[in-house]
């Protein structure tokens, strides 16, 4: 899969999750760059990424994740 | 040696001089050095612990990152978890786990031995530097540093003697890339670093002290007050609990600042939070953060098919930790918890809270979210400075039964109180608000500024309190 | 040696300048608040400030009291005038201890000798506590005026010279007080109405008697020893009939305070009168004459006054 896919699915579910149709992702982007991405909604989207891609995340890749390039990673190398 | 006295000042200004004298390659060994000086100065033997804390904790974190496997980096995660609980259990939470087990034994009426108490007086800075070393050990265990190969680095991070007292917890992260950095005399360290001890003298000697003196007169006797005379002395109380801790905290971030070094941001004017959890984003952030970091992170996302509940378990441990690490009694696991349940309401409300915010005008609406959480914090104060329940079900029963005038000793002593109060709110107003306009203390005109500061040296020699010598007579 | 780094000597040269600019802007504004604080604090008239003040530089009173708040609110002044036939001053001021004493003492003997006067004695006293070397600050206005006691304001802390180079520092939290002092309203407020320094409390005890929890062991200030020995040589010097008197409290005290022995003894040693109406049952049968269980109300000041001067009488008839 391609990162760029990986970004558009990523947008579409933070849009879901976080009801607000303004978000786009970039690389850069950090939790303190969406103002509704609080502890709730980043459990809430995680699992929902887990579930979209059928995928699972060990606890310390989790919490090295700094902002939505270490997540694209993540994913990639999950499913690869 | 606290950060207010004569003494300390003596040792800065020593240390400082030679600091900067000496050739830049041995400043850091000069600043290990003070730094134990400050340390033993208290109780010298105490540096015995550190420096075991120091010792283990550098080795095994170099172990956990020269080793491959999994299991055995987890092994030694584990057995300096173990080293560094283990301390801190032992000196500041031995004596109250005894009695509470010895407590429960006894309403079973199972085993009556004789409680095994310590008489030790708690090291200084325990607390602070345990949480820093977890922090730095987990953040290697995590891959996201690289263990610190130089010991007299790692030494530094752990001693450096303006953090020791009262924080902030260093991240490893932010503090020992500093370390490798040369130190050459900077003037605008110099001026911003003075600056911003005196703004921490004027919070500590003019606002925390001075209201200090009519807190005890007025908790000596807390059945005796009226109740206006106890909401009152509840809502100073929270100026002067933050009037105290950021005014070390500015001593300590300005004494830094001296030597060249950049420590982390404590207090956000955590009194102008609009809601609970902004407030622990604000107030203590080096201890809020180190938390969410290696508590509540790790519970949420481990739970995280929980849903909402994993957030809701994750903040119960977490405030139950905060609310402990301030010290071992029950009233501090009261005000975490009263703090958790405050986050679930919050979180349960979110939405509506949003809605709500909408159909009412901004200014109201963030004004009295202020006062809200305000007048939250305040409540909470008083389960955290209650030794005894019945000390708080005292104040909280007097409140609203025990008519009465306000007790505020004389007119002098509560206009010292509220100025000072005014000044500490009107600073931090200025700059949550972002009104420089109004301050000549970032004037542009340096003697403008000059002047500013030297008012603000003058009126702390007027209105600070130096010593026990102003008291609240209070027979009559 | 390299301590700075490529700073240009400008830089450094305007960073001088301006630093010794702040000195100085520090210097002239806490020398100038720092005076007009003290002719100020010397012009006041009434109030807890100007009455020490009038103690070490004004009266001329023939019997003065010396003491803490005990002193100050339990010796009613017409009592003694008539009945010793005497002009009084009552130099108590609340919360001190004999430092303070035996510095007003100073500052009077140097202008005259009174003919008696009588120092309150507190339990407790003689132990050793920090507060009462932080209660020094009360005399720190008089460290320049009164050069005589000097070396007891120096017992706060081996820094006190050098807080003093501010000028501000002996006025420190008493802006708004002195401000108060100069001005008439002050006579008429609450503990500011003073009899010849006596202040009367009208309050009236309505608690039952309690029992004292004895500090049986503590340990003793050897200068707190040293200065009540030397208020009693100097006032033998002077011929001052000095009396040393321990005031009634409305508490029962199961044990002897070991301040209060050791003062009898110094007493004894000098052969001055000692008189303790600490366990007086007189006292411990009315709480009507207490306004809290350590301060007699006015009307008890005025029983207690005359059982003073019946003892005085008896002594020097």
């Amino acid at each position: 899969m391609q990162p760029e896919k990986i970004i558009n699915d990523l947008t579409q579910i933070f849009k879901t999750i976080f009801e607000d149709d303004s978000i786009s992702l970039n690389e850069n982007t950090t939790t303190s760059d969406i103002e509704s991405w609080d502890s709730l909604n980043h459990i809430h989207m995680i699992t929902a990424v887990e579930k979209h891609f059928k995928i699972r995340f060990d606890l310390n890749e989790l919490l090295n994740f700094k902002n939505i390039g270490d997540l694209c990673k993540g994913i990639l190398e999950k499913i690869n | 040696m606290v950060f207010t006295s004569v003494v300390y000042f003596l040792f800065l200004i020593c240390s400082l001089v030679v600091y900067y004298l000496l050739p830049a390659r041995f400043r850091n060994y000069f600043l290990i050095a003070v730094s134990i000086f400050f340390y033993m100065y208290v109780k010298a033997a105490y540096i015995f612990i550190i420096a075991f804390i120091i010792i283990a904790n550098y080795f095994l974190g170099n172990l956990i990152e020269s080793s491959h496997s999994k299991k055995i980096r987890f092994r030694y995660l584990f057995l300096s978890l173990i080293i560094n609980l283990g301390v801190l259990v032992f000196f500041k939470y031995w004596n109250f786990a005894v009695q509470n087990l010895f407590d429960l034994l006894g309403i079973f009426h199972i085993y009556k031995p004789i409680p095994v108490f310590l008489e030790i007086a708690l090291p200084i800075g325990l607390s602070y530097y345990i949480f820093q070393t977890i922090g730095y050990i987990t953040d290697i265990y995590r891959g996201s540093i690289k263990a610190e190969n130089n010991f007299f680095h790692f030494t530094l991070f752990t001693l450096f003697f303006p953090k020791l007292l009262v924080g902030p917890i260093e991240r490893a992260n932010r503090f020992l890339p500093q370390l490798s950095k040369p130190k050459y005399f900077d003037t605008e360290n110099f001026i911003e670093g003075s600056k911003r001890i005196v703004w921490g003298l004027f919070k500590k000697l003019v606002v925390a002290d001075r209201i200090a003196i009519y807190q005890n007169a007025v908790m000596a006797s807390t059945n005796e007050q009226s109740g206006s005379t106890l909401v009152f002395a509840s809502i100073l109380y929270t100026f002067q609990v933050y009037a105290d801790f950021s005014g070390y905290t500015d001593i300590a971030l300005g004494t830094a600042r001296l030597f060249g070094f950049d420590l982390m941001e404590n207090f956000k004017q955590p009194l102008l939070a609009k809601n609970v959890s902004d407030f622990w984003r604000r107030w203590h952030i080096s201890l809020s953060s180190w938390v969410n970091d290696y508590v509540f992170n790790p519970i949420a996302l481990k739970y995280r098919n929980w849903g909402i509940w994993s957030v809701f378990y994750a903040l119960l441990i977490s405030f139950v930790i905060i609310g402990v690490w301030h010290g071992a009694s029950w009233n501090y696991v009261a005000f975490g918890l009263l703090q958790a349940i405050a986050l679930i309401y919050e979180t349960i409300t979110k939405k509506q809270r949003k809605k709500l915010a909408k159909k009412i005008p901004v200014f109201l609406y963030n004004s009295i979210s202020i006062i809200l959480t305000f007048s939250f914090i305040c409540f909470s104060l008083i389960i955290f400075r209650s030794e005894k329940f019945s000390d708080a079900e005292n104040i909280i029963k007097g409140i609203f039964s025990n008519p009465g005038t306000l007790f505020f000793d004389n007119p002098s002593t509560l206009l010292f109180m509220l100025l000072g109060c005014v000044g500490m709110m009107i600073y931090d107003i200025q700059k949550e608000f972002k009104l420089p306009q109004l301050s000549f203390f970032t004037s542009k005109n340096w003697v403008l500024q000059q002047v500013a500061y030297a008012v603000l040296i003058i009126y702390i020699l007027l209105a600070g309190v130096f010593d026990g010598g102003q008291f609240i007579y209070f027979s009559f | 040696m390299k301590i700075f780094n490529k700073l240009k000597r400008k830089g450094l040269s305007q960073f001088t300048l301006r630093f010794f600019v702040f000195l100085a802007i520090i210097f002239v504004l806490d020398f100038s608040i720092g005076r007009i604080l003290k002719s100020f604090y010397f012009t006041q008239d009434s109030g807890l400030l100007f009455r020490t003040t009038f103690a070490m530089d004004s009266t001329t009173a023939q019997m003065l009291i010396f003491g803490s708040s005990t002193a100050n609110h339990h010796y009613e002044p017409h009592s003694f005038e008539n009945r010793l036939n005497v002009s009084l001053y009552n130099a108590g001021r609340d919360g001190n201890n004999i430092f303070y004493h035996f510095a007003v003492l100073q500052g009077i003997l140097i202008r005259y000798s009174p003919k008696i006067a009588i120092l309150d004695f507190n339990k407790l006293e003689f132990a050793k506590n920090p507060d009462s070397y932080d209660r020094i600050t009360s005399l720190l206005p008089y460290y320049e005026t009164n050069p005589k006691i000097r070396s007891i304001i120096e017992l706060k802390s081996p820094y006190e010279k050098y807080k003093l180079l501010s000028k501000i520092y002996p006025f420190n939290s008493i802006l708004f007080t002195v401000a108060v002092g100069n001005l008439d309203v002050n006579k008429d407020r609450k503990n500011n109405n003073d009899i010849d320094g006596y202040i009367p409390i009208s309050k009236v005890w309505k608690n039952p008697l309690s029992l004292d929890t004895p500090v049986l062991k503590y340990e003793i200030d050897s200068n707190k020893v040293k200065y009540f020995r030397s208020f009693i040589t100097e006032c033998i010097k002077s011929d001052v009939n000095l009396f040393i008197v321990v005031s009634p409290r409305f508490i029962k005290y199961t044990t002897e305070d070991i301040s209060i022995a050791l003062a009898h003894e110094i007493s004894d040693e000098f052969n001055i009168p000692f008189y303790d109406f600490s366990n007086d049952p007189y006292f411990l049968n009315h709480p009507e004459l207490f306004a809290d269980i350590s301060h007699l109300n006015q009307n008890g000041a005025k029983i207690y006054s005359n059982k003073v001067i019946d003892k005085i009488l008896d002594y020097h008839p």
